[in-house]
């Protein structure tokens, strides 16, 4: 890493502005995360109940978020 | 409802499609149609809409910011890397795994629905935005719709996420006093 982008990141850290829109990103980045997991495991034929035992989650919460025949 | 429309309005409804199609969603909203007003706004128009800070680029911008599943961009890229997280690895091995594009693409069920070469429906509150323009067009005493009379259709809808773009830049009632004055002249 040069000087140049050490010290970038180095006032990046402190600045609200960047980490508000990291966390921002970040947080798309988990529900694109989630939708593509989700997808899968449901292709390989994994329950509701399995999918949010995985993720922690209730089966209820897993199934409204992700169950495309709502829409 | 499209007889009374001008080209320009026209216009502004095609743009919408073309917006829906170009960010995969499965039916035009409210705030397609905005960024179609944006797209197809034609000289005094387009310029009315740049000072109150409503562009294509922005709004389109502004837009994909507050969809939460709408592709990750280089600005997310960078905001990732700040802290120490590297999209394109991330990206490269979630594609190893399930193939080119997973991370930009939605649900490919909820895509198939809305055929991609013919027109997709407009949703609830699209659908409000247009009969608005309608009476908005009849509440000033005009018989044809333009997209000054489509984008105050908007403003009087009341769609959260149109009404956020919008205020994001300008109060709805200044950015509604300033269309009307602006139709006033062109009378």
């Amino acid at each position: 890493m040069s000087e140049a982008t050490t010290l970038a990141a180095a006032a990046a850290s402190s600045d609200p502005a960047v980490g508000l829109r990291a966390v921002r990103a970040l947080r798309r980045l988990l529900e694109r995360l989630e939708e593509v997991q989700v997808a899968n495991a449901r292709e390989r034929g994994w329950s509701w109940q399995a999918i949010a035992d995985e993720l922690g989650v209730s089966r209820q919460a897993v199934h409204q978020k992700h169950n495309r025949k709502r829409r | 409802m499209f007889e009374r429309f001008a080209d320009s309005a026209r216009s502004v409804v095609v743009a919408a499609q073309q917006e829906a199609i170009r960010v995969h969603d499965p039916r035009i909203e409210a705030s397609h149609l905005l960024i179609g007003v944006a797209v197809a706004a034609e000289e005094p128009l387009r310029v009315l809409l740049a000072e109150e800070g409503l562009t294509v680029d922005g709004l389109r911008s502004d837009r994909a910011a507050r969809t939460a599943d709408s592709p990750l961009g280089d600005e997310d890229a960078a905001a990732l890397e700040a802290i120490g997280i590297d999209l394109d690895e991330v990206r490269s091995r979630l594609e190893a795994a399930f193939g080119k594009g997973v991370l930009d693409g939605k649900g490919t069920d909820r895509r198939a629905g809305a055929n991609r070469l013919g027109h997709i429906p407009f949703d609830r509150a699209a659908k409000k935005s247009l009969e608005l323009a309608l009476r908005e067009a009849i509440a000033r005493r005009e018989r044809v719709i333009r997209p000054e009379h489509i984008l105050l259709g908007l403003l009087r809808s009341d769609d959260p996420a149109t009404v956020a773009l919008v205020e994001a830049h300008v109060p709805r009632a200044q950015l509604r006093q300033r269309l009307n004055g602006h139709l006033d002249a062109a009378a």
